[in-house]
């Protein structure tokens, strides 16, 4: 492992071009292959929007993208949809990749993305409703990851978590 | 595939059926080609999957490609949830819960190097 050390410089930014990014190594090919290869074509076409983790020469270190996501109801009963904004399908937050490059591991980077994805999606509800994030997790020590910041996993669903938007706010307001 | 000569991404009518050709079938505006290629073993595999549906290649693979394009959009802009899962869900949006320890330490340690 490595020794901990909170030197390293970086702030979180949409993905630009200036960003470098082809020597970014995950130790997940496809993973990297999104960032090199779909991320900017995403942005354009408005299907995610990817926020890069970048060091002040602005390599590329780490990224997540977020995206408009719809969870679809099952029947409930009558009093609890009364309760609920839109139903059968709630708006929520997509939380579709995020990695850190693994020569910058033990230096807390994943869960600072995670936390700057969880604040801008909760910024963005002032914009546009959404009850929760989504996260996919590629892996049990992904799902390992978000569990331990409280993220729910579906029993039927069992690579997908959720965590609601209600908790969310009180981290950041 | 590039091999196989494909005009247009529209439906060809049958001439043998003039009824279908007379229903209005509206053409798209702009058609475009789709181009892959593919191993002679796998193009042959999938021209004897048209041919069993009684499909030209053309409607066979636009018909395959859309499938296959709705599941993955769908995949990735809505989540069908199971009755359990509905349930959960819908319980843990109303309960209100306060975030635990290690995500409020986690939130603030965010905000400190935020303001750094």
């Amino acid at each position: 492992m490595h020794q901990v050390t909170e030197e390293i410089e970086f702030t979180v930014e949409p993905l630009a071009k200036k960003h470098k990014r082809a020597d970014f190594s995950c130790g997940s090919e496809p993973l990297d292959r999104y960032l090199k290869n779909q991320a900017s074509q995403d942005a354009k076409r408005g299907v995610a929007v990817p926020f890069v983790l970048v060091t002040p020469v602005n390599k590329v270190i780490g990224y997540y993208t977020l995206s408009a996501f719809s969870i679809e109801l099952e029947k409930l009963p009558e009093a609890q949809v009364r309760k609920l904004p839109k139903y059968p399908d709630v708006p929520t937050t997509l939380l579709g990749r995020l990695a850190t490059d693994q020569n910058y591991r033990g230096l807390g980077l994943g869960e600072h993305l995670l936390m700057d994805a969880l604040h801008r999606s909760y910024r963005a509800t002032s914009q546009i409703a959404s009850y929760a994030v989504v996260v996919d997790a590629k892996d049990e020590s992904a799902v390992a990851f978000y569990k331990k910041y409280d993220f729910q996993q579906f029993q039927d669903r069992a690579n997908r978590l959720f965590l609601p938007m209600s908790l969310i706010k009180k981290l950041f307001s | 595939m590039s091999t196989q000569r494909t005009e247009t991404m529209t439906r060809s009518s049958r001439k043998s059926k003039p009824v279908q050709a007379a229903k209005t079938h509206k053409r798209p505006a702009k058609t475009a080609r789709v181009e892959a290629r593919t191993s002679a073993r796998k193009k042959s595999f999938y021209q004897r999957a048209a041919d069993l549906k009684g499909q030209s290649f053309t409607e066979f693979v636009e018909d395959s490609l859309d499938q296959a394009a709705a599941l993955a959009h769908k995949e990735f802009e809505a989540l069908e949830l199971s009755a359990r899962d509905s349930k959960a869900f819908v319980t843990a949006l109303l309960a209100d819960a306060a975030p635990s320890r290690t995500l409020t330490a986690a939130a603030k340690r965010y905000k400190e190097r935020m303001e750094a």
